[in-house]
């Protein structure tokens, strides 16, 4: 190595080893870094479904709600009986559980024999249903004459 | 280094391993990628690689052969990483960022000078990087540096001469004059 020497401008050549040193030294990391170990990696915790898991219990918790509100909706619906066919027959157009479409049973009542306002004697039929609310049927038929009214 | 124990590795024995050689590591990566943040990632990825074959109880002859052959490979396998390829501006590349305030003068000459060292480094062969960064970041002897590069101490003479002859043209033809023998 020589020594620095001076040049045109007066300053000193800078000697290449001392650059480099500078250089090389600055790169250094300073201070040095000691090693880390890595931590070692425990195993993963084993945690029970319902072990402190808010997420879940108010998962099952809106699930339940879910099913029970299905059920008590449900039940204030008529049942489907198998036995009384599908609710909507195509045939008769009767739309819902034939079970609960009573057929209608209508009872004759006694005949009288009545004056209609037109002063036309006429014979009056009384007959009723076996629904809830019983229905009163009046026929009316004039003495002579076979055709009905109501 | 002989088997190790599968359960705990000699803590102590290690860290003497990392003290011995952790800044060989680091300054053969330096000398790839003229990065000092890059070569001490590399060096700690090297010795975490080390530290995990002793924790497996891996039998490693020579320890030194292993981590200089590993970091070289790290080093090599960051030029194909996303970071070197899409990653953020080397430091240096802003010395020709003007500042607001002027700098002195002999600062501003000197800063010149060391960006052009620096420039020129780059441009020389790797292998000659990697001696001289051996010789001025760790102050190396030629016996030192012949046992790390695996060659004799003669060779090591020559290589160094070569390379700072080498150094010092490129500079000289950039118009930087330094003194050398």
């Amino acid at each position: 190595m020589t020594e620095h020497v001076a040049t045109s401008n007066g300053h000193p050549t800078p000697d290449l080893d001392d650059l480099l040193r500078e250089h090389f030294r600055a790169a250094l990391p300073h201070p040095w870094p000691r090693f880390q170990p890595p931590v070692a990696r425990r195993p993963a915790k084993v945690v029970s479904f319902w072990g402190g898991s808010r997420m879940r219990l108010a998962l099952a918790a809106s699930v339940a709600l879910l099913l029970t509100g299905y059920l008590a909706v449900a039940g204030l619906f008529p049942r489907n009986d198998p036995a009384a066919g599908p609710g909507l027959d195509n045939a008769t157009g009767v739309i819902g559980n034939r079970s609960k479409v009573r057929p209608i049973q209508v009872i004759p009542g006694p005949a009288r024999d009545v004056t209609t306002p037109g002063g036309q004697g006429a014979k009056m039929l009384e007959e009723t249903t076996n629904e809830d609310r019983p229905t009163i049927i009046i026929n009316v038929l004039p003495l002579g004459n076979s055709k009905g009214g109501r | 280094m002989k088997s190790r124990p599968k359960a705990e590795p000699h803590r102590a024995e290690f860290e003497e391993v990392y003290e011995r050689h952790s800044r060989e590591v680091w300054a053969l990566v330096y000398a790839r990628w003229m990065n000092a943040d890059v070569a001490l990632d590399v060096m700690q990825e090297t010795f975490l690689r080390l530290w995990k074959q002793w924790h497996e109880g891996a039998e490693i002859a020579n320890p030194r052969a292993w981590l200089l052959r590993v970091a070289r490979n790290l080093a090599e396998d960051h030029a194909k990483s996303a970071f070197r390829r899409n990653g953020t501006q080397a430091p240096h590349t802003m010395n020709g960022v003007a500042g607001r305030d002027a700098l002195p003068l002999e600062t501003m000459a000197r800063a010149e000078t060391f960006g052009q060292l620096r420039d020129e480094l780059e441009n020389l062969a790797p292998a000659d990087r990697e001696i001289l960064t051996l010789r001025y970041a760790l102050d190396y002897s030629a016996n030192q540096i012949a046992e790390v590069l695996e060659i004799n101490p003669t060779a090591v003479h020559m290589r160094l001469s070569r390379a700072r002859q080498r150094l010092a043209d490129r500079l000289t033809s950039q118009g930087v004059k330094t003194s050398h023998d």
